[in-house]
């Protein structure tokens, strides 16, 4: 797509002064804001080095790099794409003394737990430590910039244009850097769109994108309202209901994709059943996935099926993921669900790898073993002799029948572990153990997953935040969970960003949506999501299939009001 | 060297849908009264199933598999004397790879055999990272059939690679629906290491014959059993060294000295041979679907393509025009010959008495089906059987043909023709 509609062209045309584009979903944001930054640099206007882009996050950084290089000559040099972290960390390299560190999560994570999760004595730490962890970078990069007026004007000087993208997030230490940043040469861009507005738990404000024109006097305001991702009625719907929001900048997002079903809204009975129905309905999707669901023609009401890839199941809390997961599982769908743990992860096997620890090394234990070991010395003594000539998965079942832990044998997560020792099987003796036990170590979150897994994606609203998916479960559309039960003072402001919650989740849809909920949850009645009437107009009602669990499912007629 | 018959595509009780019986003592008893010498294991991607191999068998040739002896000692007793021989079973399982390519969804089940426990806990390692492995025997995977094949083969160059029932509408890999029009569209430069295809039960070497792409391709013949009385329906006869190794070797080179045959359903019989809706009751040959411009007459929707049609679309020759490479019988399952004699369900008691009564006094059911004198046959059981296995040997039958997932109906004596054997003798 190289071509820009009137409205994208406007904004990408326009280079007066500050401007502020407000973009809905789906609405070629990327697209537009890759043309500009090409425009500029293609006519001239600045040189790469002169233009800045603050990304959310570093994958749109990149895909903007991407983009441009694509748009731009070959050998050109690239603008500045990626987050404000990445951005502040350059200018506190070239700024600050090489000591300072940057401290990984995990160290973060270390030191706050030594601090007794104390924030002020973890604060105290990371400056003895000469340490800066995540928010500290960019706290640090505004104090150095407040403090040092040269190079502020420096920056001043270098940046003509400054792109700020999902502005509708910033935070107030963001907001004050892009204040800073912004000298009188300089021409701001921000882009996004209040009414996906969905971090203020981290901080973020809606209402720095509201000011902004109060901010930023002159600026002219830009919107792309066409909509090439969803259907009609998905667009109808989110606008139907965002429209009930106040704290937002008006737009009449429009559909101009070819018009596809109604959104379904699926009561179900407990959220066993509705994980149990999502998983039944992805595999109708995908028009069946065993020899049987052919010989009972499942998926024949759908004409063109789809692929696991085009299915992502959404949610409002983590937790939820969970049983939905269970389920997908259980029905046999390749899943994959953000935020899982990986089973080498999982207690049974830190409980299994910390017995090897203390058997095979006992003089290189960590603190927290000690006592452990000390406690079972005997124990281990006779464990050693006795795994002589045993391979990795016979000593693992050693451990388990001395350490009395014959329960998890069965568990599927021992079960895994197993397998993973049956690669060693070949060789026996305490050099293939230790290779083994080295090996189990060595994996990783990053190994849970293979690349050339194509599966159903399995995650929070928050984290679909920018993607895109043919046909979308929303899972939970309940009062409580969506809107999410929360104790902030401010009720209203925390109905709304709720709602832009759901409307975040509805625009991921191209095609399908499919809203669930449970209507008791532990003999407790749930009351559905008040989202929901207020976009009753645009749903279409589906009886979910009865599900096996009989005494769940007691026969009611499906009121919902 | 011995001569021996092998199913290397069954499913252990892990699967769905599966019989409880699916389990490895079983499968040693079952094996033995089909006439199978050598059985796969079925499923060994499944945890507790791979556990429960380990934990029962053990080698006995290279590749090859026995059950530990105290669990032989105490089986070996269940087996009607008349049947008992070896019985080795090789690692196997089948992967159903759901995927895109080419902007078409792709539905292929892949049957791979590995040579070690090792290399089949490879395979499951970097299985697991792909799907999940605990739902189903026959793991569903978000994966590419050619990434399949790199993952077996870095495994062990020695893991063989089976494309399952290639003709079948939904999970073959020249299926219609689901599938490529040849091996290369799906394994590209992993062609090559394509080990063999299956036939599957709609479709036999012939059919396969008329397509020049497959000619360097060795066709094989498996039950794909879910349930003990189904092992062996369909299976391939070996003479050569009792090993995996050999098997692989015989396969890869297609060398008749040592593969001697596969024996086949009559295509015919099997539920996706011609075109139709089952639930229309609409049955169609492929000229017939091709005047109907592939719509049912019936609901107006499109028609379930089978395989008779499917192989047609494909084919370059005409049939016989290849030389026969390595030799095919067509048989009928012994339980569904009786139960057409004595008219009524195989899974009748009269069927299964008068089965155990073949086997214990003839012998195993492959060799009462191929091999057995018929005056044997009729000793054991009846004039009219009798001559009920000699046209199932000489294909002398009616088949109703099946058609989108229903079997094929076989008549072997067509309506109020039975000969007036019957009256000679009374059965019981």
């Amino acid at each position: 797509m190289t071509q820009l509609n009137p409205q994208q062209q406007e904004a990408v045309a326009y280079n007066e002064g500050h401007l502020l584009i407000v973009a809905g979903p789906g609405t070629g944001k990327t697209h537009t804001i890759t043309q500009k930054i090409a425009a500029l640099i293609q006519k001239n206007l600045a040189k790469p080095e002169e233009i800045l882009a603050i990304t959310f996050t570093r994958k749109t950084g990149e895909e903007l790099a991407q983009r441009l290089k694509k748009l731009l000559p070959p050998n050109s040099k690239l603008p500045f794409a990626g987050t404000f972290h990445s951005f502040c960390l350059q200018i506190l390299r070239a700024n600050l003394d090489e000591n300072q560190r940057i401290l990984s999560k995990k160290e973060q994570q270390e030191i706050f737990k030594a601090a007794g999760e104390d924030i002020e004595l973890y604060k105290r730490r990371l400056a003895e430590l000469k340490a800066l962890d995540f928010d500290g970078i960019l706290t640090k990069s505004l104090e150095l910039l407040n403090g040092n007026a040269q190079l502020t004007h420096q920056l001043h000087q270098k940046i003509r244009y400054l792109f700020v993208d999902e502005y509708q997030d910033v935070n107030e230490v963001q907001y004050q850097l892009i204040q800073k940043l912004t000298g009188p040469m300089t021409k701001l861009c921000a882009i996004g769109d209040p009414d996906q507005a969905i971090y203020a738990f981290r901080g973020a404000d809606v209402e720095h994108f509201l000011r902004f024109e109060k901010d930023f006097p002159g600026t002219k305001v830009f919107r792309l309202e066409e909509n090439y991702r969803s259907t009609p009625n998905i667009v109808d719907c989110a606008n139907a209901l965002i429209e009930h929001n106040t704290r937002r900048v008006h737009k009449n997002l429009r559909s101009v994709a070819k018009q596809g079903p109604k959104i379904s809204f699926l009561p179900c009975q407990s959220p066993l059943s509705e994980a149990i129905f999502i998983a039944k309905e992805i595999n109708k999707l995908v028009g069946g996935t065993t020899m049987i669901d052919h010989d009972q023609k499942t998926g024949h009401e759908y004409d063109e099926h789809c692929h696991f890839t085009d299915i992502a199941v959404i949610y409002r809390t983590n937790h939820q993921g969970k049983l939905l997961a269970t389920a997908l599982k259980k029905e046999g769908l390749p899943s994959q669900r953000l935020a899982e743990k990986s089973w080498f992860m999982e207690d049974e096997i830190t409980t299994v790898i910390q017995h090897l620890m203390c058997a095979l090394d006992p003089g290189h234990l960590p603190q927290e073993l000690q006592s452990q070991y000390q406690g079972f010395q005997q124990q281990y003594q006779t464990f050693r002799q006795n795994i002589g000539e045993q391979n990795p998965a016979q000593t693992i079942k050693t451990i388990l029948s001395t350490f009395h832990l014959e329960q998890f044998e069965q568990s599927e997560n021992i079960l895994h572990l197993m397998n993973f020792a049956t690669q060693f099987d070949e060789q026996t003796g305490p050099q293939n153990l230790k290779f083994f036990f080295d090996e189990l170590k060595l994996l990783q979150e990053a190994d849970a997953y293979d690349p050339r897994m194509e599966a159903v994606t399995l995650m929070s609203i928050h984290a679909s935040k920018g993607l895109e998916f043919p046909v979308v479960f929303i899972a939970g559309v309940e009062e409580g969970i969506l809107p999410y039960l929360s104790k902030t003072a401010d009720v209203q402001q925390n109905l709304e960003e709720e709602r832009r919650l759901m409307y975040v989740g509805l625009t991921r849809a191209k095609e399908r949506v499919f809203l669930t909920y449970a209507k008791t949850k532990r003999d407790k009645i749930v009351e559905p999501s008040k989202f929901l009437k207020e976009i009753s107009d645009h749903l279409m009602e589906i009886q979910p299939e009865k599900i096996s669990n009989k005494k769940i499912w007691k026969k009611k007629q499906l009121t919902i009001w | 060297m011995m001569d021996f018959i092998a199913d290397f595509h069954i499913h252990s009780h892990y699967s769905r849908a599966t019989s409880k019986e699916m389990n490895l003592v079983s499968l040693y008893k079952w094996g033995q009264i089909k006439g199978i010498q050598v059985i796969g294991t079925g499923d060994f991607t499944h945890p507790a199933w791979f556990k429960e191999i380990r934990e029962k068998l053990e080698e006995a040739e290279p590749g090859l598999f026995k059950l530990k002896p105290e669990l032989e000692a105490e089986m070996v007793k269940e087996v009607p004397p008349s049947c008992r021989s070896i019985m080795r079973f090789l690692l196997t399982v089948e992967i159903s790879c759901i995927y895109s390519k080419n902007g078409k969804v792709r539905k292929v089940h892949m049957i791979l055999a590995a040579p070690s426990f090792s290399a089949a806990a490879k395979i499951n390692e970097t299985l697991s990272k792909v799907g999940n492995l605990m739902a189903d025997g026959r793991p569903i995977l978000g994966l590419d059939a050619k990434e399949l094949v790199k993952i077996a083969l870095e495994a062990s160059p020695d893991c063989m690679i089976i494309p399952a029932h290639a003709w079948t509408p939904h999970f073959g890999v020249l299926g219609h629906s689901s599938g490529f029009n040849s091996l290369e569209e799906c394994f590209e430069e992993f062609t090559p290491n394509i080990t063999a295809i299956e036939t599957g039960l709609s479709s036999d070497p012939a059919m396969n014959w008329r397509l020049s792409q497959l000619d360097n391709v060795t066709l094989v013949s498996n039950s794909d059993a879910h349930s003990p009385g189904k092992l062996g329906r369909e299976a391939n006869r070996f003479h050569c060294e009792l090993s995996y190794f050999e098997i692989l070797d015989a396969l890869k080179k297609g060398d008749p000295k040592r593969f001697i045959e596969t024996v086949e359903f009559y295509p015919e019989e099997g539920k996706y041979h011609l075109d139709g809706h089952m639930n229309c009751n609409v049955s169609l040959t492929p000229e017939e679907t091709k005047k109907l411009d592939g719509i049912c007459p019936k609901c107006g929707k499109k028609i379930i393509i089978g395989v008779m049609n499917r192989v047609e679309t494909l084919a370059d020759r005409k049939i016989g025009d290849r030389p026969n490479k390595i030799p095919f019988r067509h048989l009928v399952p012994l339980s569904e010959i009786l139960a057409d004699v004595l008219e009524t369900s195989t899974s009748s008691k009269k069927v299964m008495l008068q089965y155990m009564e073949l086997i214990g006094k003839v012998g195993n059911e492959f060799y009462i089906l191929l091999d057995a004198p018929l005056d044997a046959i009729q000793k054991a059981s009846s004039p009219l059987i009798a001559e009920a296995v000699q046209r199932v040997r000489t294909g002398k039958i009616h088949i109703e043909p099946g058609y989108d997932g229903k079997f094929g109906v076989i008549k072997i004596f067509a309506d109020g023709k039975r000969p007036q054997l019957q009256d000679q003798m009374p059965l019981f």
